[in-house]
């Protein structure tokens, strides 16, 4: 059977390893926390079938690793040992070793190293295995012997068990030539026969160039479910070990486990989302309602009377809302729990707060809050930097809040939440809040403020999201990293969201982040510019007006600037940004739409607006190619294209314009 | 073809083991822990059962012991897939009413001699 490949289950094995690596860390973080005995169950499950997999699938320095861990578990799950600190270091550090592994093993690399050399020889030096196990196995010298001579009674329950002796004398017949002589001695009589029981029993002559080993392996199952004597049939071999060994450990109970369900592994390549049954059962509702009205409608084509008018109105309404509502679920299908995300903090937070000699405690709320799968996977870097940020600048060393008034441990709160179409994720802390004055002296510094402006808390927050902007008198090896706040804010900006600070001194800080609830359908305005259609979307529109020749300005160079809420801002003719033919010129016969991207505000002039409509976006890079002031494009309900625009990219573009 | 049900919470070990069992031609069903398995047996009789020790929910070994006090699984042959550092547990198993075991890691060549070795 060697066609069979043992490589196909390699990538289940990596996926279910991986997750039970994450379950592991978990588990270890809130035993870390004082947890109870089944969390160590379960770790010792995670390591144990790791251990299993990787020696099975042919990666044996993991199964050495892992066999070094799982004895460590072993004792502690039997209580031989009490769980301490030194222990989860030790376990968090394999588990991080693995991933290594894992990651090196899914690129053909060799998996140990230096490392994993090193803390597979701690391991063992904690468990008090560090002698190589193999010094009890020269034991007994196999005898070899000419033949042997075998007694062998089963016990009456031994065919209960699945034994069948049938198949032990198949066995030793397989090895040599034998005379088997039955022992009726034990029958009952018919009355008191139970055919269920075994009332048999053998005296075997095996011949044969034969080793004892051989034949204890036959008997291995049954060893303590039968009277065994196996003697060389010249009598010069060693006397023959006791064959029976009472052996009986009953060890932890059952122990039935709640938790982890775990869904068999999907193997698809191109990224795959996992998708909770009953969102799938709801969507096959949801066809089946379609359906039903389908074939209702289909009834008019047959015949319509106007009578029946109603009928067929209320048909259209049902297949709106059927249409609406599987929408809706199957863009649920790309939403994930962002509690995947929030379960990397416990690790991250810990590791830093230890290496800084800080105390932190972390709160996670609303882990079940779904965002988009790419949502998702784009927001965990910004969330990361905003967590180390507030671990390093934000909370204060534990003499320091003492001093204070405050709890030695400081808290990090990291919340996700629904507020109208969008999720919103508050990173807060309860420390020393923004420092103003540092802040201003470096704004001064670098000349984005002048001295003497008055600048209210949010314009002060505002200043740490520019460029370069980086009040931390050292750069220590945690935040410092080169990446500002200025990149998270543009990661959050790409992903049509925005973060806002709010801090107050002695208090905290609290960063909150909106995101859109999906990205593959966006609210937007339908603009008509000449013959074309531009959607705009709804959540940077702040007002659109109707502008008098004479509130506009024209300033040299070109541009236009048009008065609103007591300030200028510039105005775009999105015919000339696009080159639309046909399009209104004068700016009394159309509109501006006042839209607002990374804190500032520009008009786009139109010629008009046709509706209000959810656009479902598709690529224009993966059609057609990059275009700078325009996000994407959807279909209309007509069947032609309309372009989306990019308020953020044609805020950047007016800038860079005015700067030129 | 004798029917054998593989009872494993890893998928890659339990997909190694059907798959291996379905190219011999043997009639395999799967479950993820003891009570899945226990579930699937009453509905189904198997003239093997293959079952990991470790697993969620309900063990192996409280899975054997279960299935043993069924009328119309006495006899029938339960092997523990167990890790060689498991002695205690192949006598726990075997206290419970296991027949045997198989020892991790083998490859598909030794689980096949083994299962044909039990269903003969």
């Amino acid at each position: 059977m060697s066609n069979i490949s043992i490589a196909q289950f390699h990538k289940v094995f990596f996926e279910e390893s991986l997750e039970g690596l994450d379950a592991m860390e978990a588990a270890l973080l809130a035993l870390d926390e004082g947890g109870d005995a089944e969390l160590v169950h379960s770790i010792f499950r995670a390591a144990h079938s790791i251990k299993g997999g990787s020696a099975t699938f042919g990666f044996p320095d993991m199964a050495a690793l892992t066999h070094e861990a799982e004895s460590l578990l072993d004792q502690v799950r039997d209580g031989r040992r009490a769980i301490d600190k030194s222990i989860i270091e030790l376990m968090l550090r394999t588990v991080d070793c693995l991933r290594g592994m894992f990651d090196r093993a899914q690129n053909g690399q060799p998996l140990a190293d230096a490392d994993s050399e090193n803390l597979k020889q701690q391991l063992a030096v904690a468990a008090g295995n560090n002698v190589p196990a193999a010094a009890n196995k020269a034991a007994a010298k196999p005898a070899a012997s000419s033949g042997w001579i075998i007694q062998f009674r089963p016990h009456a329950g031994m065919l209960a068990g699945g034994n069948d002796p049938l198949r032990l004398l198949r066995e030793l017949a397989a090895l040599g030539q034998l005379v088997v002589e039955a022992q009726l001695d034990r029958v009952p009589t018919l009355d008191a026969l139970d055919p269920s029981e075994c009332h048999l029993g053998w005296r075997i002559e095996l011949t044969g160039a034969v080793s004892q080993d051989a034949i204890k392996t036959v008997f291995e199952w049954v060893e303590d479910e039968c009277d065994l004597t196996i003697e060389p049939l010249v009598a010069v071999a060693p006397p023959p070990a006791p064959a029976v060994e009472a052996v009986a450990t009953p060890a932890a109970g059952a122990g039935a486990a709640a938790g982890t369900t775990r869904a068999a592994a999907s193997s698809n390549d191109a990224g795959s989302v996992r998708v909770a049954i009953d969102k799938i059962d709801g969507l096959i509702d949801l066809v089946g309602e379609l359906v039903i009205t389908q074939a209702m409608l289909d009834q008019f084509r047959e015949e319509f009377d106007p009578s029946r008018l109603a009928m067929l109105q209320h048909g259209l309404a049902q297949l709106a809302r059927h249409t609406r509502s599987l929408q809706e679920s199957v863009m649920g299908i790309r939403m994930l729990p962002i509690g995947s995300v929030f379960n990397r903090f416990p690790r991250l937070v810990r590791d830093l707060s230890q290496k800084l000699g800080k105390q932190v405690k972390l709160d996670l709320v609303g882990e079940h809050t779904e965002l988009d799968k790419t949502v998702l996977e784009k927001i965990g870097d910004p969330l990361v930097h905003l967590v180390r940020n507030a671990i390093d600048h934000g909370l204060e060393m534990p003499e320091k809040r003492r001093a204070a008034g405050k709890n030695e441990v400081g808290t990090l709160r990291l919340e996700a939440f629904h507020r109208g179409g969008s999720i919103v994720v508050e990173i807060s802390d309860d420390g020393a809040g923004l420092n103003r004055d540092a802040i201003i002296a470096k704004a001064l510094q670098k000349g984005l403020i002048k001295s003497g402006d008055d600048l209210s808390d949010e314009a002060v927050g505002e200043l740490i999201f520019q460029p370069g902007f980086s009040t931390a008198a050292v750069t220590t090896d945690l935040s410092g990293r080169g990446v500002g706040m200025d990149v998270v804010r543009r990661n959050v900006v790409d992903l049509g969201g925005n973060v806002a600070i709010k801090s107050r001194a002695g208090q905290g800080t609290t960063f909150t982040i909106t995101l859109p609830l999906t990205l593959a359908i966006i609210d937007g305005l339908r603009a008509a510019v000449g013959g074309e259609c531009y959607i705009v979307p709804l959540v940077s529109i702040v007002e659109s007006v109707q502008l008098r020749a004479d509130a506009v300005r024209s300033v040299t160079g070109g541009g236009e600037l048009f008065r609103f809420r007591g300030e200028y801002r510039p105005i775009v003719r999105l015919h000339q940004q696009f080159g639309c033919a046909n399009a209104r010129q004068n700016i009394e016969d159309g509109l501006v739409i006042v839209v607002e991207a990374d804190g500032t505000q520009i008009g786009l002039f139109v010629d008009e607006l046709v509706g209000q409509q959810q656009a479902v976006v598709k690529s224009l890079e993966a059609n057609y190619r990059r275009v700078d002031g325009i996000s994407g494009a959807t279909i209309l309900a007509d069947g032609s294209v309309a372009l989306i625009v990019d308020v953020a990219g044609l805020i950047r573009l007016q800038s860079r314009r005015k700067a030129a | 073809m004798a029917k054998i049900l593989a009872v494993d919470d890893s998928a890659s070990m339990r997909g190694m083991v059907a798959f291996t069992l379905r190219s011999a031609g043997y009639d395999v069903s799967e479950a993820e822990n003891g009570q899945m398995a226990l579930d699937t047996a009453a509905s189904s009789k198997f003239d093997l059962v293959l079952a990991d020790v470790n697993m969620p929910v309900m063990d192996g070994i409280s899975m054997v012991r279960e299935l043993r006090t069924r009328a119309e699984y006495k006899g029938v042959p339960i092997l523990m897939l167990t890790t060689e550092s498991n002695t205690d547990k192949k006598m726990e198993g075997k206290a419970a009413g296991a027949t045997g075991w198989l020892v991790k890691p083998f490859d598909p060549e030794q689980l096949l001699a083994t299962v044909k070795r039990v269903l003969g």
